[in-house]
């Protein structure tokens, strides 16, 4: 227990990862990738839909830990 | 087996307190300052023995704050570099003087309409600084965009909260220290792991606000920002705030959120004074915040309630209260959980996933509590860094 609150302390926080999840206004497919300054939250995303060239928007940005 | 049990049994039945201690008849002088001199040396200097290794502790945190602080200085001196491009002037001496900005509150002797001049005095910080913060952005740009006036505000913002907790936990344990008092150190030793926390946050929060993702305490505008969407948006209705209509189920609802996706809270209870004064009937008041999670309670969870769910200083729920109050306008409020550290750094993935339960949950507070032909206000409530509508 006191070893594991010992070692506990000295592990290094998690960095974390933040994602942008756009939806295509046309077939409504998602896509999740990493985030890019500039991107905004119900904004139009940066790239198009790769199943049918349609515009996506953005529905979430989110930080995520890796497990 | 039992024998190997009673074997390792010790047994204090027969222990001698004489011998223990070295006064028995055959006691060792030696042995009895062994046990006097740290009796003697605790009861004599016991609080000086505390506040040496009390101070130590202390001295590490504060030497961490003094680093938050340098930090975010530095944070901020880059942010503006990198979005100017090239410097012409050194804003340090400039930086340094806005980072120290202090704010004298109103004297609450007595305490009769101090709401409205605690207000003043915050609105004028807040106004003044903006617009020192746009005259060192036009000294290599025409006109900087309000996405980058409100990112370098909300930077030197953080730097300034880091700079005074350091200069007021650096006071608190000199003083104490000067006066050898260990009394005084005490209150400091308790309430530094909450300032910790929030100086942690702070120093968190900087690179979510340097690349304008959005924070926790924004899934209140998340939720309201998605109900204004393909709506006629009219941003005339109060500062750094915006208003669309729209209809459900035959009520009229106003949405009103701060303009995003620039980094700012708007100014809700202007809006609504706006919107009283123009003559507008309002029936319900719904508020969409984020809310400080309890310890033991889990992130994310969505709890819905009474009363003007909005945090800052307390001018602005004030000024909702005394609306809803003197018009006799229910207020409900929709929040979502989180911690400190969560609220200011970028948004978690549980609490954006619940931007949509908690829109739901609007549309069936609206069924709920009102009737057809009747006007509901929906606010989101926070700051709409990274969210437009």
């Amino acid at each position: 227990m006191i070893f594991h609150n010992i070692v506990g302390k000295n592990r290094k926080k998690k960095e974390s990862i933040s994602y942008t999840v756009s939806a295509c206004v046309k077939c409504h497919a998602i896509k999740k990738q990493k985030f890019a300054k500039g991107d905004v939250v119900f904004g139009r995303a940066k790239h198009a839909c790769t199943s049918c060239g349609g515009i996506m928007t953005i529905e979430q940005i989110f930080s995520e830990t890796p497990e | 087996m039992l024998k190997i049990i009673d074997a390792n049994i010790v047994n204090f039945t027969n222990a001698n307190i004489d011998q223990f201690f070295g006064m028995g008849e055959e006691s060792n002088p030696l042995m009895m300052l062994i046990w006097i001199l740290p009796v003697i040396l605790f009861v004599f200097y016991g609080q000086r023995i505390q506040l040496y290794v009390t101070s130590n502790e202390i001295k590490k945190s504060i030497k961490k704050l003094e680093t938050y602080r340098i930090e975010s200085k530095d944070e901020l001196l880059k942010h503006l570099k990198d979005s100017t491009g090239h410097l012409t002037y050194d804003p340090v001496d400039k930086i340094s003087r806005l980072i120290d900005y202090f704010t004298i509150m109103p004297v609450d002797m007595d305490p009769a309409g101090i709401v409205s001049r605690v207000k003043h005095v915050i609105r004028t910080r807040e106004d003044t600084t903006r617009q020192q913060v746009k005259m060192l952005l036009q000294r290599t740009q025409k006109e900087p965009g309000q996405m980058q006036i409100a990112q370098t505000q909300t930077l030197l913002e953080i730097a300034s909260s880091l700079h005074m907790i350091h200069k007021t936990i650096n006071h608190m344990f000199l003083t104490a220290k000067k006066q050898n008092n260990y009394p005084l150190i005490l209150p400091l030793q308790m309430v530094l792991p909450f300032v910790m926390e929030q100086a942690e946050s702070l120093r968190d929060a900087i690179p979510a606000f340097k690349d304008g993702h959005p924070i926790g305490d924004g899934i209140g505008p998340m939720v309201v920002g998605k109900m204004m969407l393909k709506l006629e948006k009219d941003d005339d209705i109060a500062p750094y705030t915006t208003v669309a209509k729209d209809m459900f189920e035959g009520r009229r609802l106003i949405l009103l959120k701060a303009h995003g996706p620039e980094s700012v809270v708007g100014r809700p209870a202007d809006a609504i004074r706006n919107m009283v004064q123009a003559g507008r009937k309002i029936d319900v008041i719904i508020m969409i915040d984020a809310a400080l999670k309890m310890e033991g309670e889990d992130s994310a969870v969505i709890s819905q309630g009474f009363g003007a769910a909005i945090g800052g200083i307390g001018t602005e729920r004030f000024e909702i209260e005394r609306y809803a109050s003197d018009m006799s306008i229910p207020v409900f409020s929709i929040v979502v959980k989180q911690s400190v550290c969560e609220a200011v750094t970028p948004m978690t993935k549980e609490i954006a996933q619940k931007a949509d339960i908690a829109r739901k949950q609007v549309y069936e507070m609206i069924k709920d509590n009102t009737s057809e032909k009747q006007t509901v206000l929906i606010i989101g409530v926070g700051n709409t860094m990274g969210v437009a509508q």
